[in-house]
């Protein structure tokens, strides 16, 4: 028996202590929004493609903890009534809302619309649990379970949508975190 | 002359969304500019910029802000094609490719660290950070991932200790670890320790954990001593250490000690098992439980275990998949599956002509019939018999099946061949209650392989496309013994994805619509519904994890900029010789500057029409989402 081993078992510690919830970070996005973030969450530069402007769609995704290779996210976009991408809010909740392909494959859950709110203002709520299958191209690939909530916000000038995206592991433990992004949500744009 | 695409093959010669005008022709005219090109000065704003995105990447000034580098990115892209980059690079090639290549290295980084984690993000840590063309080291973010901790907590703060355990530095590793390191049959400490590289890291700790697992296996059978170790929380260290393949059967013996644990404590009935057998019990009891659930039973568990997403409560039906997917005639019983029947060299050659071969200088089979119903399939077909590629050989066409274990398929740019893994076809067949040969006489069940398989010869074929585009625009910088290609980043798989997504829309579209989906590989439907809900935006999100090993497009571009410093350190030094004493010049020197511009003109050339390329693309797929997203599918439109 390597004794090493036995003192090592003796200073071995318990998990990391929880840290208390820290305050969040405050965002602008231009002319469309204001949010409280979660602190310490991370901004993601937006991906290759066309930009902002040419969708008309602008906002924000920070990235939180990661389990199965997957970050919690949690986006804030405004969809500019002449955006590229989603032309009414209607649009957006039947493509999310339900599979988008018109069909349910592989088992995967869609919950009702239902109407709530996102700061002060009326919004129509859902959630779906939905997979990812990695690694990518793989012939039995892992199915990891996902977790996300949707609220979108019409106004008289477009529509906002406030998303949550987690890893099914993660998705309760952060789901305070996108309550208290929904609270604080300010639209610019009405 | 060089063009982008075949436009003729193109379902949209040019593209309009919304105030978006992509005009393909735009591209090829960019593609068509001669190596110096009379381009426009640079103005006072311009320059201001560039002087911004200097000093963001001087490691000096300590900035090195993604944000900002976003904004630098973004700006020396436009005005394309004589975008601000190609002009600056026209009067200085050196810091040019230092100004596009050092921002995009700061913001793959940032990608890097805030979408992936664990062993796959350390593995991409390695990529840029410890290889010669690190452009991050130029910057101080490098080669050791500890000299990054401050960059790191300056722009991800939430993501410093991840990346700290991620690249097991030393303080990271925990006392067990480090305590048991720094014995005498180990020999390490901080020093030695973080002077390794990141994978040595992991390589070294699977060792550690292998010995020490053989040491905890031994000690639990000394009586008296197991008692006195944390068992469950010793497992749990050393099976985090064991991720290999190589690990598997030490992961096997932690396995047997912790179910071995578990029994001991149930049956000593006088002392109440400790908090960790009980839940090595629990969970034993638990994962016993999940094995013997069906999948659907597995689903309502989950949402059983979640409590408050109401699952299920008021959604959507599932709906089950209708005709055609058994590959029986309607109203035949299918036959019950089988065990999957390996085919033998021979069937696997003859599978693969079945499905796709070139007759009379076109496409043939039962894939290439699949394929003809779209405009991503038809496009795909009409690339093997495109003469502009034929002279280069580059769309040469050699499709087959081969065992590939855990792939579904590939396309492998140094054989320059498309492989669809036998076992593919063999489970395909078997769900069939067939064998392949004797699948292959049942003409509806080569169908519907040849319709099960098609996403991914799309998927591949438009890589195949990719190289073959790059070899005709000149752009075949990265030399093989084999052949020649431009840099393979993810920018190319979304190109891939976006072809493959939509040829399964359109085909559903005009086969059956929705229930059409089932007869396709569940991962790929689920590309094709992305897809369709978020364009290849919705795609590209989830990339980063998904393809762990691959450079973004950021970081290929700073390792690809990187990798040409030396030529664009030559073009200067030339050029200013060429200003200031042409006649000085050798025939030598002049020789060897039109070779080195040509050598960085190539480099632009490939970023910025790559860069445009996305575009593109992204706009194009808006396109074909608003032509084929209309109703069809039978979903009402809710009502706010």
């Amino acid at each position: 028996m390597n004794n090493l081993l036995m003192a090592a078992v003796l200073c071995f510690a318990a998990g990391p202590a929880l840290g208390e919830t820290p305050a969040g970070q405050a965002y602008t996005e231009g002319k469309y929004f204001t949010a409280v973030f979660p602190a310490g969450w991370v901004k993601k530069e937006p991906a290759l493609g066309l930009s902002q402007d040419e969708r008309k769609v602008y906002g924000a995704e920070f990235f939180g903890p990661a389990a199965d290779e997957l970050a919690v996210r949690i986006g804030v976009h405004y969809y500019a009534p002449d955006n590229a991408v989603h032309k009414t809010p209607e649009k957006f909740i039947k493509l999310h809302s339900q599979p988008a392909i018109g069909v349910n494959l592989d088992g995967k859950v869609y919950g009702a619309v239902k109407p709530g709110k996102a700061g002060n203002y009326y919004a129509k709520v859902f959630e779906r649990k939905v997979y990812e299958y990695l690694p990518a191209g793989a012939l039995h690939p892992k199915k990891i379970h996902i977790y996300e909530k949707f609220a979108v916000v019409p106004v008289k000038n477009g529509f906002y949508v406030l998303r949550y995206y987690a890893p099914m592991d993660l998705a309760k433990a952060n789901l305070k975190a996108f309550e208290s992004v929904l609270s604080s949500f300010k639209p610019l744009a009405r | 002359m060089t063009v982008l695409r075949p436009l003729a093959m193109s379902p949209l010669g040019s593209v309009s969304v919304k105030g978006i005008h992509m005009n393909k022709l735009l591209l090829a005219l960019f593609l068509t500019l001669p190596a110096y090109p009379a381009l426009a000065q640079i103005t006072e704003k311009e320059r201001t910029l560039i002087k911004e995105c200097e000093t963001n990447i001087d490691p000096g000034k300590k900035l090195l802000s993604p944000e900002t580098a976003d904004k630098c990115v973004k700006g020396l892209n436009e005005g394309a094609p004589a975008s601000l980059l190609v002009r600056y690079s026209n009067e200085d090639a050196e810091l040019a490719s230092i100004l596009i290549g050092n921002n995009n290295a700061l913001l793959d980084l940032k990608e890097i660290v805030v979408k992936q984690n664990g062993y796959h993000g350390a593995k991409a840590l390695a990529r840029v950070m410890e290889k010669s063309d690190c452009a991050l080291c130029d910057m101080a973010l490098g080669p050791k991932p500890e000299i990054a901790f401050d960059w790191v907590g300056k722009y991800a703060s939430d993501r410093l200790t991840e990346v700290q355990r991620e690249v097991r530095t030393w303080d990271a590793l925990g006392n067990v670890r480090t305590t048991s390191l720094t014995s005498a049959d180990y020999g390490q400490n901080k020093g030695s320790w973080n002077g390794q590289d990141i994978m040595s890291r992991y390589s070294e700790l699977s060792s550690w954990a292998q010995k020490e697992t053989d040491k905890l296996v031994a000690a639990a059978g000394i009586k008296g001593a197991a008692g006195k170790l944390d068992m469950a929380g010793l497992i749990s260290v050393l099976r985090e250490d064991l991720i290999f393949s190589d690990d598997a059967p030490y992961r096997a013996k932690l396995d047997a000690l912790q179910k071995k644990t578990s029994e001991e404590a149930a049956t000593k009935k006088p002392e109440a098992p400790s908090a960790a057998d009980k839940k090595a019990k629990e969970m034993s009891a638990a994962g016993d439980r999940l094995a013997a659930l069906t999948p659907d039973q597995h689903e309502a568990n989950l949402a059983g275990m979640y409590d408050g997403a109401a699952a299920g409560k008021g959604g959507v039906t599932p709906k089950v998949g209708t005709g055609g997917a058994t590959g029986t005639k309607p109203g035949t019983a299918p036959k019950a599956p089988i065990t999957a029947v390996p085919m033998t060299a021979d069937e696997e050659k003859k599978l693969g002509e079945a499905m796709i071969r070139m007759e009379k200088g076109k496409p043939a089979g039962y894939l290439a019939d699949v394929m003809n119903q779209t405009e991503a399939g038809k496009r795909t077909n009409a690339f093997y018999s495109d003469p502009k590629y034929a002279k280069a050989g580059s769309n040469k066409m050699d499709f087959g099946f081969t065992r590939e274990p855990g792939v579904f398929g590939y396309w492998d740019p140094d054989n320059k061949v498309i492989r669809i893994n036998s076992e593919v076809a063999e489970e395909f067949a078997a769900k069939r209650g067939m064998t392949v040969p004797q699948m292959m006489k049942d003409k509806a069940a080569m169908k519907d392989l040849a319709l099960y398989i098609s996403p991914t010869m799309v998927h591949e074929s438009e890589h195949q496309n990719q190289t073959a585009r790059a070899i005709a625009a000149g752009t075949d910088f990265k030399k093989f013994s084999v052949g020649s290609s431009d840099p393979y980043t993810r920018a190319k798989e979304n190109l891939s994805n976006t072809e493959s997504a939509k040829h399964m829309v359109e085909y559903c579209a005009k086969n059956g619509g929705a229930g059409c989906y089932a007869k396709f590989n569940a991962m790929h439907a689920d590309n094709a519904e992305k897809f369709m809900a978020g364009g290849v935006e919705a795609l590209d999100t989830l990339k980063a994890p998904l393809y762990p090993r691959i450079d973004s497009f950021e970081g290929g571009t700073a390792r690809e900029f990187k990798a040409a410093q030396t030529y664009a350190t030559q073009v200067k030094t030339l050029e200013n010789l060429q200003r200031s004493n042409p006649s000085a010049m050798t025939a030598q020197q002049k020789k060897d500057l039109a070779d080195y511009r040509e050598l960085m003109n190539t480099r632009f050339k490939w970023y910025t029409m790559s860069y445009q390329e996305n575009a593109v693309n992204d706009a194009e797929a808006l396109a074909f989402r608003k032509k084929y997203g209309t109703p069809g599918s039978g979903l009402a439109v809710p009502t706010l």
